[in-house]
């Protein structure tokens, strides 16, 4: 409690610079005519009445009994608020309502408030403020961090309470400042309370973005308009809160916000969900990814991206093509461009073997695939229970 | 109390006191001498009145700025001097209208530019009363002047800006119209800009080179838009012609009005119109493409998009010129059903269409196997021998086939043919070959009917010499210089892949001087994209002018009925070329008679007329094909008179069952011969009153006066009478 002692005792020599004036020091022609000796006023003296109160255990309780409860003074002992103009009991007798040391100020910018560190006591003399057990409580304030500090998220890696180290001048297990964070990757999740700057950049809590994640398009996923540091991590539980739309889960957008399919994340996903080439039956996002039951579910945001593609298909994120995908055989269309499949580029109109005779065109096609397609050679679909069929590319060859 | 005040008083000193004021100042000194009158400096520029305007307008627009709720756009207005306008006529003389267009870019999947659509439109009424919807510039919106001196000012435009997305292209266009003095001045501006500050995309299926290479400098809607990315701006999918309901979307319109009478609609019937100002029938139904239409590189190349015909199939365009392929099954009337049976509307194209591979690809389908340009045949005429009067002529030649020489006696190519012509002076004698009518004196070196003598200087180096055929010789009266000239193609069949056709002048007699070359081939080609004619083994349009001279008319191919009198118009190129673009200009007929010529089945032979012919540029623009001032009067001495021949059937129509004029009965009976100016001004100008000017004036010996008034310098110059 010294700091605090230090600053009562600042707090009363600045009210002595006025109220001294009446009073001359002891010992140059001043009697004792009460309770409190000639330097009562004077910072400088033992009788200085700070020093009196500090002796006491800072029993403010005392001095009301002869300068009122108010300690607006009584016919027996004049007002204290000539210099405590609040009275001696407010707080800012002894430290500044809004302190301005260490990063006190910086709190509070961000809205932090006093009670999330401290316990913030209703009265001067509430156990454990200045005083405990009727005796005066040393320096410094104690920090208890409860709320927000206390918070431990899903999937976080606390292993203490949340703790302020005088000695360093650093807390631990903070949540608010990512110590708790599983992975978080942020460069200073234990900040030191001294340490001078202006605001704190997102990267000392979490990466940007933490290293679980895909993108720093924050805000496809967490929307800017949610509450941040609040214990709960914003993600929607709908696909399209990430990617998607709300007409499609699929891309666009994908997961860095871009919307053209030359973007690997865009790709051909609407060419493969809606099938508009009718070359096949609209593809459920299960047949290349493994589909999440819910937005955490396992296997599904917890690992880096880009999202996994099901093994089978061979998928080769450099060149952007399937290697082993049979839907497009050896054909390789490139993800990212437009007009890849058509009718030839998977098989030869006719195809090259034995079961085909060079000079059929597409109109031969239903001599032998007439499930398959029409006269023109059009692929055939059917409506069936889920939106429409057909038997291209469903994995059995119609032939005879 | 009394006693602490008085304790009070007895304080320690006060601080000090503050500095007293300072004190008055000094009285000023005395002015120094005045000093000696510099020299003078020199004149100033005179000044500008800054609303002493002169004619034009100049309208550039400056900026865009753009809002969910607001579009201004930033202009400067000035005359063709540069000074500053004031748009209300106020301060300057002629008041400035305005109009403004503004259109937003969207983009495909891709995020490629893709069409326009504009924010200001409007209802058109057609007199019938039909209504649609077509893009327009607007001005009731705000207009503010930020600086009349300097002619800034800005319009905020009236229309919703529905749809407007701030990361997409906007575009605006602006027209001014100023009359000064009597005369309308116009200027059109376009202007791009991304509200969010990103980068402008344009898009660029056409440059404006390719127009350019036939249209020249363009002026649509009267002159008001000169660049075809203005045209977009406007030529929406929102615009439709009420009267016809015709889309005016220009990736179907433009397609529409090239294809003209090529249009399978147009074939079958129904005339392509649209109704213009005023009720104006615009009826493209006529017009001929210049080149292959299936060659779409003729428009789309060299645009920074210009790849979309073969990636980006899409109906609308497609469907512009297949104007007869219906996706419906029965098929409309007058269209037939598409080759892939139906299709739903938004069908992809490209799974039959892509550019290659697939079942029907776009590049193949559109690919002009007489322009293929995937090997190229060279031969250069390196040298005559000594010329003997009276004996067959030998020259030198070298062969390369795509860069490499080529030994035509192991590898012969299926065309190889060599012709003289003379005198220099203008071409009008060439050998016939036996007795047929056919006047060109060919012979063929390699292919059917060989004759002459091939034989190799240096197979290696693909140099041969050719001695013409005992038959073709050099006459023993001719003087001065004349030309040797060949055709060569590798097949017989497209592609042929066929030599630029070379020639070579010799001299006879004197030093060598070439024929005269007034047009450029490559003016030619810039819209006729690779001039070849006969078959395509001719290529080039300098060998043309070796047969169609002024002593060849159209005899050979005319028609010849029994008892027909027929008047065979000359082909002399001056004439020929000159009537042909002129088109449908010309006040009379210019009909010839082509391939297949006539035969006793088919008396009336194959005639051609050229009165339809739409000449896609001002005719008076002479220099879209001639070489600067080779247009100039007088014309150079030693022309020749261009012919025309009168043809009568001599035959009793009783000796046989057909109309054919056999040869004994069908036989010249009249030559008329053009002086050489006046052959050229009336292929254009050919009213009966202007041929009866020209006689007029030409003496009984042929002289020509025409330089008298429209030679350099004279009243009516043609240099100025065709200029542009």
């Amino acid at each position: 409690m010294r700091s605090v002692i230090a600053i009562v005792a600042a707090g009363v020599c600045a009210a002595l610079a006025a109220c001294s004036d009446p009073r001359p020091p002891a010992g140059d022609g001043c009697a004792k005519t009460g309770v409190h000796g000639c330097g009562v006023l004077d910072p400088a003296s033992e009788e200085f009445h700070g020093r009196v109160l500090a002796e006491l255990d800072w029993d403010l309780d005392a001095c009301a009994g002869c300068h009122g409860a108010d300690f607006a003074g009584t016919t027996k002992a004049p007002t204290c608020r000539t210099c405590h103009a609040d009275g001696p009991t407010a707080c800012n007798t002894c430290h500044e309502a809004t302190p301005t040391t260490g990063a006190h100020a910086r709190h509070r910018a961000g809205g932090v408030t006093c009670d999330q560190c401290h316990r913030v006591p209703t009265s001067w003399k509430d156990e454990g403020h200045i005083r405990v057990a009727g005796v005066a409580d040393p320096a410094p304030a104690e920090v208890t961090m409860t709320d927000r500090a206390a918070i431990t998220p899903t999937g976080g890696t606390r292993t203490a309470a949340p703790a302020f180290d005088p000695a360093t001048a650093t807390c631990t297990q903070v949540y608010c400042h990512g110590d708790v964070l599983a992975a978080a990757g942020g460069t200073s999740e234990q900040p030191r309370w001294s340490t001078p700057g202006g605001p704190t950049p997102c990267t000392s809590c979490h990466g940007q973005p933490p290293p679980s994640h895909a993108s720093n398009a924050c805000a496809t996923c967490h929307p800017a308009s949610a509450p941040h540091i609040d214990g709960v991590v914003d993600v929607p539980t709908a696909c399209d809160g990430c990617h998607g739309s709300a007409a499609s889960p699929a891309p666009p957008r994908d997961l860095a916000g871009n919307q053209f399919i030359t973007a690997i994340g865009v790709g051909a996903h609407q060419a493969h969900l809606t099938a508009p080439s009718r070359l096949s039956a609209p593809l459920p996002c299960a047949t290349c990814h493994a589909v999440p039951a819910t937005v955490t579910a396992a296997g599904h945001i917890d690992s880096a991206g880009p999202a996994e593609v099901v093994a089978a298909l061979g998928w080769d994120r450099t060149t952007a093509t399937c290697g082993t995908a049979w839907c497009h055989r050896a054909a390789r269309p490139v993800w990212t461009r437009t007009g890849e499949a058509a009718c030839g580029t998977c098989h030869g109109v006719p195809p090259a073997n034995a079961n085909h005779i060079p000079t059929f065109t597409l109109r031969d096609c239903v001599l032998c695939h007439p499930n398959t397609v029409d006269g023109f050679g059009n692929i055939k679909f059917v409506a069936g229970p889920s939106g429409p069929t057909t038997a291209h590319l469903d994995g059995d060859v119609d032939a005879p | 109390m009394l006693a602490i005040a008085a304790v009070a008083c007895e304080g320690p000193a006060g601080p000090e006191g503050p500095a007293g004021d300072p004190g008055i100042p000094g009285v000023p000194g005395d002015p120094g001498q005045t000093g000696q009158v510099g020299p003078e400096g020199p004149a100033g520029d005179d000044g500008i009145n800054p609303w002493w305007t002169g004619p034009g307008v100049d309208l550039e627009i400056t900026g865009l700025t753009m809002t969910a709720t607001q579009a201004v756009v930033a202009f400067r207005l000035r005359d063709a001097a540069g000074v500053a306008l004031d748009r209300t006529g106020r301060l300057t003389s002629g008041a400035v209208t305005l109009g403004f267009a503004l259109d937003q870019l969207n983009v495909d999947t891709a995020g490629e530019p893709d069409a326009y659509v504009a924010y200001t439109t409007r209802t058109a009424t057609a007199p019938g009363g039909a209504t649609a919807t077509q893009v327009t510039t607007e001005s009731t919106g705000t207009f503010a002047a930020v600086d009349v001196t300097a002619g800034t000012y800005t319009y905020t435009f009236a229309a919703s800006l529905t749809g407007f997305d701030p990361a997409r292209t906007q575009v605006v266009l602006g027209v001014a119209s100023r009359t000064y003095d009597g005369a309308t001045a116009l200027d059109s501006h376009r202007f791009a800009a991304r509200p969010d500050g990103g980068a402008v995309a344009d898009h660029a299926v056409v440059a404006q080179a390719a127009c350019a290479s036939c249209h020249g400098e363009f002026a649509a809607h009267g002159g008001r838009y000169t660049v075809v990315d203005q045209c977009e701006v406007c030529h929406t999918a929102q615009s439709t012609d009420p009267d016809t309901g015709n889309t005016l979307e220009l990736q179907v319109m433009i397609h529409k009005i090239h294809a003209g009478d090529e249009l399978p609609s147009v074939v079958a019937g129904t005339p392509y119109q649209i109704i213009g100002f005023g009720g104006a029938v615009h009826d493209f139904s006529t017009v001929a493409f210049p080149q292959a239409l299936n060659r779409c590189d003729a428009c789309h190349g060299g645009a920074a998009q210009g790849t979309h015909w073969q990636t980006k199939p899409a109906d609308k365009a497609c469907r512009s010129c297949h104007d007869d392929i219906s996706f419906v099954d029965p098929p409309p009337a007058g269209q037939r059903l598409h080759g892939g049976g139906t299709q739903a509307p938004g069908a992809v194209c490209t799974v039959c269409h892509p550019a290659t591979g697939s079942v029907a690809p776009i590049v193949a389908a559109h690919f002009d196997r007489v322009l293929d340009a995937s090997h190229e045949l060279t031969v250069d005429i390196l040298g005559t021998d000594p010329v003997v009067r009276g004996a067959p002529l030998s020259f030198t030649f070298q062969v390369k086939y795509d860069g490499v020489a080529r030994d035509i006696t192991t590898a012969p190519l299926a065309s190889l043919r060599a012709l003289i012509v003379g005198p220099n002076t203008d071409y009008t004698t060439y050998w016939t070959v036996g007795t047929s009518t056919n006047p060109w004196a060919q012979a063929t070196i390699q292919g059917s009917g060989a004759s002459g003598t091939l034989a190799a200087d240096d197979a290696a180096q693909g140099t041969f010499r050719y001695t013409f055929p005992a038959t073709i010789v050099i006459p023993a009266a001719a003087t001065g210089s004349f030309t040797v000239a060949m055709e060569a193609a590798v097949n017989a069949a497209d592609p042929r892949y066929p030599a630029v056709s070379p020639s070579r002048a010799f001299a006879v007699t004197g030093t060598t001087v070439a024929r005269r070359q007034v047009i450029d081939p490559n003016k030619c080609n810039a819209c006729h994209a690779d001039l070849r004619f006969h078959g395509g083994n001719r290529r080039g349009a300098g060998y043309c002018v070796t047969c169609h001279n002024p002593e060849n008319a159209n005899a050979d191919r005319i028609a010849r009925f029994e008892s027909s009198t027929v008047l065979a118009e000359s082909v002399d190129f001056r004439v020929m070329i000159h009537k042909i673009h002129m088109g449908d200009e010309l006040t009379q007929p210019y009909v010839l008679g082509g391939n297949p010529t006539p035969t006793t089945l088919n008396p009336a032979g194959t005639p051609q007329n050229f009165g339809e012919v739409r000449y896609p540029r001002p005719r008076t623009d002479c220099a879209a094909c001639h070489l600067d001032g080779t247009w100039r009067l007088p014309a150079a001495t030693g022309r020749a008179q261009s012919i025309l021949q009168e043809l009568t059937c001599t035959e009793d129509p009783t000796t046989d069952t057909d109309s054919y004029c056999t040869a004994p009965f069908w036989n010249v009976t009249q030559t008329y011969r053009l002086p050489p100016e006046t052959s050229v001004c009336t292929s254009c100008h050919d009213a009966s009153y202007v041929a009866a000017h020209a006689t007029i004036n030409t003496t009984i010996l042929g002289l020509e006066a025409c330089a008298t008034c429209h030679g350099p310098g004279a009243a009516v110059d043609v240099d100025v009478v065709h200029a542009r």
